[in-house]
């Protein structure tokens, strides 16, 4: 649909600067409501760009809700209905993700694919893509956020009106830069970074339906089986990363030499292209995500670690969930800004246990305790116990039962049989546990409030980045009484059904006894 | 992206406590001299600008609503002068009073600001405004600050790096100075209040990267005290209108010594280009202990007022609004647009 032109002013509802993953999922909700989106993007589609790239059971939900599952399997990128880690020790858990919406199974697709899909779903529904499309500047009214200037691909300058600007342009956004947020208020140092290449993969399809990843020493290694091959991504120490630069193949290799199990199954593999390497600094934020006129999406808004792979989840929901509750308040400027509030407080509360996973747990480049080695025990001798594993990293209902205190309790007194492992390690843990889970809570309890959680400095932060939600004079009195504190969704409707435990019909991936044994002795790799 | 030369003017008037008319054709009268001798592209004149903001019953009577004389006197000013035209004044919307910054363009396009806090007494008599004070014009992307805004960190904040010029007023009055027992104390806190005037918007347009111009006003006052009945505050309005280049150089400076009058200058417009850091503090300039405590104390009495003063002087009866920004052109249907799209 056109963006409607009036004088030499174009307007549209909502203007979607950025046409990739929360880019698009946002174009989509908003069309779907009835409004004129117009999607702005430097690139021309297809366009690649850097990414884990895989999905969960979760995130293909997302994205069948946004209309690009078809499009996004049409590429030929297999399903991966199962969620595998390998390790020493004879581990090699393996989970099968539960079915919601008819979804039960992740996807690897190559960015230059699924973008093009979302590019491809945003303009059925009825957006206006426009590509070469560079945004300069913010066109602003009566305080709030009413528009960009941009310059096509032939350099020539438009502006172009609207209700709404969403930023979805990404870590390095120019929305954020332009709104002056740019800084997040929140920032957590990343401890590894990112480094993958694809390779031909001849490996028949049974063995191509798995995310696997293997976790050695300070390095974790993940295989996503996509189309025309298999993604290798390793996410090594971020020191690392500035030696990769100077000699990728060599740190490569050096690498892949950690993991046996990774290596055998690449040993008939052959490498496509080069391999491409993250910026070392990778650390997660949240950025003020709304204000007048304005909110910002994916990975503009809040980024976290790649290691929990859920980037693509969030920019998907999010920018779905924008469309949702935004689109029917368009017309009217204050419940609008109350609804993107109430938006980003409903991201944060929903993202906050993923981050406290990625950033407490994940993200540390060290080898795994003994009591993490008891959950990869237990996972791999109780299927159902592997499955919630799978639903906890797909963020599917029930997942949060995995990790309860009753199990780790259990861990951990199982830990304390293991030679070597003393009180004081598993103390430790508890302790570092407790004050993860204590932290977490409160952070939830501060969103409940209807308030960013540890902006920091009111002054320096707040509402738009500047000044607190209620001016220090107090919200005129004709202002007062609709806004009540922000609470979590009990449940979207979409999900509101019960997954359906996945059957055991699939094969699942077995190890062959000979190399569970071979690699056995390494004891420092671990799933 | 080269820098466009455009010529500001600011009026500094003195002005009578609660004469609202008499006031506007003041101003009218000063605004007309300023455009007829500068013929500037820009044309300032203060905050307050249908009262000088004091701590007085006659002020009960000075908000009026949004789109009454004050805003047509300044959207007929823009209209006549052929040039962007900023004022502020009391105002009623949506029941309560505000301090609205009105800036008119001559094709009729209107863009507001309330003022984000009242100052002091100034509690008693309007309630704080929760826009960015943000307007694309003409001119290019304008940033409105009034009063202590200038002064605030906050301000700095929202409008650094993104504004090409910061447009407003301020009425500023100093410390009192017939508190004879106070005298010492009273002189030095005046002197420390002018610098502070003084010093507001060369910082703001180091610290937003853009040129500023604001206007003040000038002249004796008396108002009374909050909680003190039976004291009069007897001070001035610190003058010092001025246009800043974004380096922090003045050019053009209107002191209190010159009284009443109007100034103008050309500044650059281009890509701010931001040069001091932002203090992590309310106020970027040191602020004395004794108006620390003034802020504070009257800050607590005026909100406790407002609800009592809103309900005696019936603002609350007056619902109309203006939203932030009024179009020149009237909306057009989707169907119109659909058209023209066609």
């Amino acid at each position: 649909m056109e963006g409607s032109r009036a004088g030499s002013r174009e307007r549209a509802d909502v203007v979607v600067v950025g046409s990739r993953v929360a880019g698009c999922a946002a174009a989509v909700a908003f069309e779907r409501a009835g409004r004129h989106v117009v999607a702005l993007d430097r690139a021309e589609f297809p366009s690649d760009t850097l990414s884990t790239h895989i999905m969960s059971a979760g995130a293909v939900t997302e994205l069948k809700r946004v209309g690009g599952l078809e499009r996004a399997l049409a590429t030929g990128a297999p399903k991966l209905p199962i969620w595998s880690l390998v390790g020493t020790d004879g581990l090699r858990p393996q989970g099968h993700y539960g079915r919601e919406d008819g979804v039960d199974f992740g996807l690897c697709v190559r960015r230059i694919g699924l973008d093009n899909a979302l590019v491809e779903s945003a303009r059925a529904a009825g957006a206006e893509v426009r590509e070469h499309a560079s945004v300069k500047g913010l066109v602003w009214a009566g305080g709030r956020v009413a528009g960009v200037r941009y310059t096509d691909g032939d350099g020539e300058p438009h502006e172009l009106r609207a209700k709404l600007v969403v930023g979805a342009d990404g870590r390095h956004s120019t929305v954020a830069k332009l709104l002056g947020v740019e800084r997040p208020y929140r920032r957590w140092r990343n401890g590894r970074g990112m480094v993958f290449r694809y390779y031909d993969d001849p490996a028949p399809p049974s063995e191509r339906a798995a995310l696997t990843g293997w976790r050695a020493d300070d390095l974790y290694a993940f295989l996503f089986p996509t189309y025309e091959g298999t993604l290798c991504l390793l996410q090594p120490p971020k020191e690392e990363i500035s030696l990769f630069r100077a000699d990728p193949e060599g740190m490569w290799a050096l690498a892949l030499a950690k993991s046996a199990g990774l290596r055998n199954r690449l040993s008939d593999c052959t490498p496509q292209g080069k391999i491409r390497i993250a910026p070392e600094d990778l650390s997660s934020y949240f950025r003020v995500s709304s204000g007048s006129g304005w909110a910002l999406v994916g990975d503009a808004g809040h980024f976290k670690d790649p290691i929990i792979g859920q980037g693509m989840h969030d920019g998907l929901r999010f920018g779905r969930r924008l469309g949702e509750v935004a689109a029917d308040a368009l017309d009217d400027p204050e419940l609008l800004d109350r609804r993107l509030f109430e938006w980003e407080l409903e991201r944060d509360h929903t993202v906050m246990p993923s981050v406290y996973f990625a950033g407490g747990r994940l993200a540390r480049p060290v080898p795994l305790t003994a009591i993490e080695l008891e959950m990869c025990s237990e996972m791999e001798s109780d299927r159902d116990f592997a499955d919630l594993g799978a639903d906890f990293w797909a963020r599917r209902p029930g997942g949060e039962k995995t990790f309860t205190w009753r199990r780790r309790f259990g861990w951990g007194r199982r830990a304390l049989r293991r030679p070597g492992v003393g009180l004081r390690e598993v103390f430790l843990f508890a302790r570092e546990e407790a004050r993860l889970e204590a932290s977490l809570a409160w952070e939830r309890l501060i969103l409940r409030t209807g308030r960013r959680s540890r902006p920091g400095r009111w002054l320096a932060w707040g509402r738009n980045g500047w000044s607190d939600q209620q001016a220090p004079g107090g919200i005129a009195s004709s202002e007062r009484g609709p806004t009540a504190p922000w609470r979590p969704p009990r449940a979207e409707p979409a999900s509101a059904a019960p997954p359906a435990r996945r059957p055991a019909a699939v094969e699942p991936l077995r190890r062959p006894k000979e190399e569970a044994l071979a690699e056995a002795p390494k004891a420092a790799e671990v799933a | 992206m080269s820098e466009r030369r455009v010529k500001v003017a600011v009026v500094q008037p003195q002005l009578e406590l609660g004469e609202v008319e008499a006031n506007l054709a003041r101003l009218r009268s000063l605004a007309g001299a300023a455009a007829d001798e500068h013929t500037p592209e820009v044309l300032l004149l203060p905050e307050a600008m249908t009262s000088p903001n004091l701590f007085d019953r006659r002020m009960l009577r000075v908000p009026q609503p949004i789109d009454g004389p004050a805003l047509e006197m300044l959207r007929g000013l823009a209209r006549s002068c052929d040039c962007v035209v900023g004022g502020g004044f009391l105002s009623i919307r949506r029941g309560d009073a505000r301090h609205t910054y009105v800036v008119a363009e001559p094709d009729g396009s209107l863009h507001l600001h309330d003022k984000d806090q009242p100052s002091m007494w100034e509690n008693n008599y309007y309630t704080a405004g929760r826009d960015d004070g943000l307007f694309t014009t003409a001119l290019g992307t304008v940033g409105c600050a009034m009063g202590f805004e200038w002064a605030r960190s906050r301000t700095a904040r929202r409008l650094r790096g993104k504004v090409e010029v910061v447009l407003g007023g301020s009425c500023w009055w100093g410390a009192p100075l017939n508190w004879r027992p106070l005298g010492p104390i009273n002189a030095r806190e005046h002197q420390y209040n002018a610098i502070m005037a003084r010093e507001a918007a060369p910082r703001m347009a180091r610290m937003v990267g853009a040129p500023c111009a604001i206007a003040q006003h000038v002249g004796k006052v008396q108002s009374r005290t909050p909680l003190l009945p039976g004291l009069p505050y007897r001070t001035v309005m610190v003058g010092g209108s001025m246009i800043v280049e974004r380096d922090g150089r003045v050019l053009a400076h209107l002191p209190l010594e010159e009284g009443e009058g109007y100034v103008a200058a050309e500044v650059g417009l281009a890509p701010p280009a931001p040069v001091d850091p932002i203090p992590s503090g309310f106020w970027h300039h040191p602020m004395s202990s004794v108006v620390q405590f003034l802020w504070y104390y009257q800050n607590l009495h005026g909100r406790l007022m407002y609800p009592l003063n809103r309900r005696r002087a019936g603002w609350e009866r007056f619902a109309g609004d203006l939203p932030n920004y009024v179009s020149p052109e009237p909306e057009a249907s989707p169907a119109e647009l659909e058209e023209a799209a066609a």
